[in-house]
């Protein structure tokens, strides 16, 4: 296999780096701009995740969020309608007897 | 009056006569609607949870429940001879049961689910364990309690065969349940499969794999068992492979119901021929076909039954009520593998998207034990 020059790699980590500038219009170089600006609260934010990472909060935030997909995946229109329904009539019957306990300790 | 026969109770029949209460219940007040469910027994078992009963995860009498006392109060129940349907004739709309009785209707729901086909394989009965049928996961549970180490086969025969997951939820809760008695060090498991893999869904079949693979379970695939010798403990393939064991855990093969066969409605496994999208028996506008008994290729387990329910109770009550619109059924599977003791995983699919698995998880497991919780009082009385 044919080797590659040290001139070469330097040529082409040049032609690379052109490409990436070509595609930074002033839109771009100003968002990047405001990136820096932000770095402050970013570092924050990675630090904070860290902590949770390592605690395994973020773990059991993920486990939890696969959760609320699996709840999501099982239901479909109906079930969601019939399970308002029942959670509706829940409260219907908990007023009710709410009443009847009113009535019955005056 | 209309009457709406369900012929079979358990899952699939339970699910969609509460279903249709549910939708009918002006109509079932005013005595228009009558809906009668046939079934062999008054008992209603929860086959799902009988893997959790061969390893002693759970108290098999939470697993039974009295048919009646699932069902909506105006549904008419009749079981024993009086129950056990021996003849369905869609031609003549009526069903005939073992005490002679026949019975016309205005709509059929065939629920007749699936029989375990022991027989097949010679041998196999004699000595396998399984975690499909209670009195064989009671039988598990006992030889697993006895046993000190050596070779276990899970075995599944045939395909079509109950729940596709749950031989591999076998092996890896096994290798847990094994590590936790401190002899899985001296246990060689071995899952054999009639397919190369370890499950007939190819999308599932890679992560499945690598789940056996990181607990150390061997697989041998294709692996299509010819006999068992109950006195030596060897297991043969057509593949020419011996294996000897010490325990065998066996997952049978199903065929429909032997009313299906005794009626002439079935194909040659007995399960009868059904629309894949309004779930009507072929060739018949007011018979529907659920669960287990129709010729779908779609897993054979109750959660498909549950997802069925839907279409076919609201059908059944858009040609009742004539204002509810046609609902069509698209193959909507969701289902909790547990991958070992305190982890689970899911899938979902349908007609149009191949399953995938979600990452393994703890709160999953307990999604999945609180569901098997909740399938008296929620998903068999069709609450939601």
């Amino acid at each position: 296999m044919e080797e590659i020059s040290a001139e070469k790699i330097e040529k082409l980590e040049e032609l690379k780096l052109e490409k990436l500038i070509e595609r930074l219009d002033n839109k771009k170089i100003e968002e990047l701009a405001e990136l820096i600006d932000q770095l402050p609260s970013i570092n924050e934010m990675v630090k904070t995740l860290l902590q949770l990472k390592e605690s395994g909060v973020l773990d059991t935030l993920v486990e939890l969020s696969y959760l609320i997909k699996a709840f999501r995946d099982m239901l479909n229109d109906e079930a969601v309608a019939n399970l308002a329904t029942t959670i509706s009539s829940a409260i219907d019957s908990l007023k009710l007897l709410q009443v009847l306990a009113r009535s019955l300790s005056s | 009056m209309k009457r709406i026969i369900i012929a079979g109770g358990n899952t699939a029949g339970t699910i969609v006569a509460n279903r249709l209460a549910r939708k009918l219940d002006e109509e079932l007040d005013k005595e228009e609607v009558e809906i009668l469910v046939l079934n062999k027994t008054d008992e209603h078992i929860y086959l799902p949870g009988q893997v959790f009963v061969a390893f002693g995860l759970e108290d098999p009498a939470e697993l039974k429940r009295n048919e009646k006392e699932l069902l909506d109060p105006r549904i008419k129940f009749l079981y024993g001879q009086k129950g056990t349907v021996t003849k369905i004739d869609p031609a003549n709309h009526s069903v005939t049961t073992a005490d002679g009785s026949t019975y016309s209707y205005d709509y059929l729901v065939i629920a007749t689910g699936a029989e375990s086909n022991w027989d097949e394989i010679p041998g196999y009965k004699a000595v396998a364990v399984s975690p499909y049928e209670l009195d064989y996961a009671l039988k598990m549970k006992e030889e697993l309690e006895r046993f000190e180490g050596g070779t276990i086969v899970i075995n599944t025969a045939k395909i079509p065969y109950r729940c596709p997951p749950a031989p591999i939820e076998t092996a890896l809760i096994l290798s847990d349940y094994l590590k936790k008695r401190g002899i899985r060090e001296k246990t060689r498991i071995i899952y054999t499969y009639p397919l190369q893999g370890v499950i007939f869904i190819p999308s599932v079949n890679k992560p499945l794999l690598s789940l056996l693979e990181q607990k150390g379970i061997e697989v041998h695939s294709p692996f299509n068992v010819v006999s068992v010798d109950p006195n030596q403990k060897i297991i043969e393939s057509q593949e020419g492979e011996k294996i000897k064991f010490d325990l065998l855990i066996g997952v049978p093969s199903i065929l429909g119901a032997k009313v299906i066969e005794d009626s002439g409605i079935g194909d040659k496994g007995r399960w009868v021929p059904t629309d894949g999208f309004t779930l009507r028996m072929k060739g018949y506008s007011n018979v529907y076909v659920i669960g287990d008994a129709t010729d779908l290729p779609l897993p054979k387990a109750g959660s498909v039954a549950d997802s069925e329910s839907y279409v076919i109770a609201h059908n059944i009550a858009n040609d009742i009520k004539g204002n509810l619109g046609v609902k069509y059924y698209e193959g909507d599977v969701f289902c909790y593998i547990a991958t070992g003791i305190g982890t689970a995983t899911y899938a979902k699919a349908n007609y149009t998207t191949e399953p995938k698995l979600v990452p393994s998880s703890q709160a999953l497991w307990w999604s999945k034990v609180a569901y098997n919780k909740l399938y008296w009082s929620v998903t068999a009385k069709a609450a939601v």
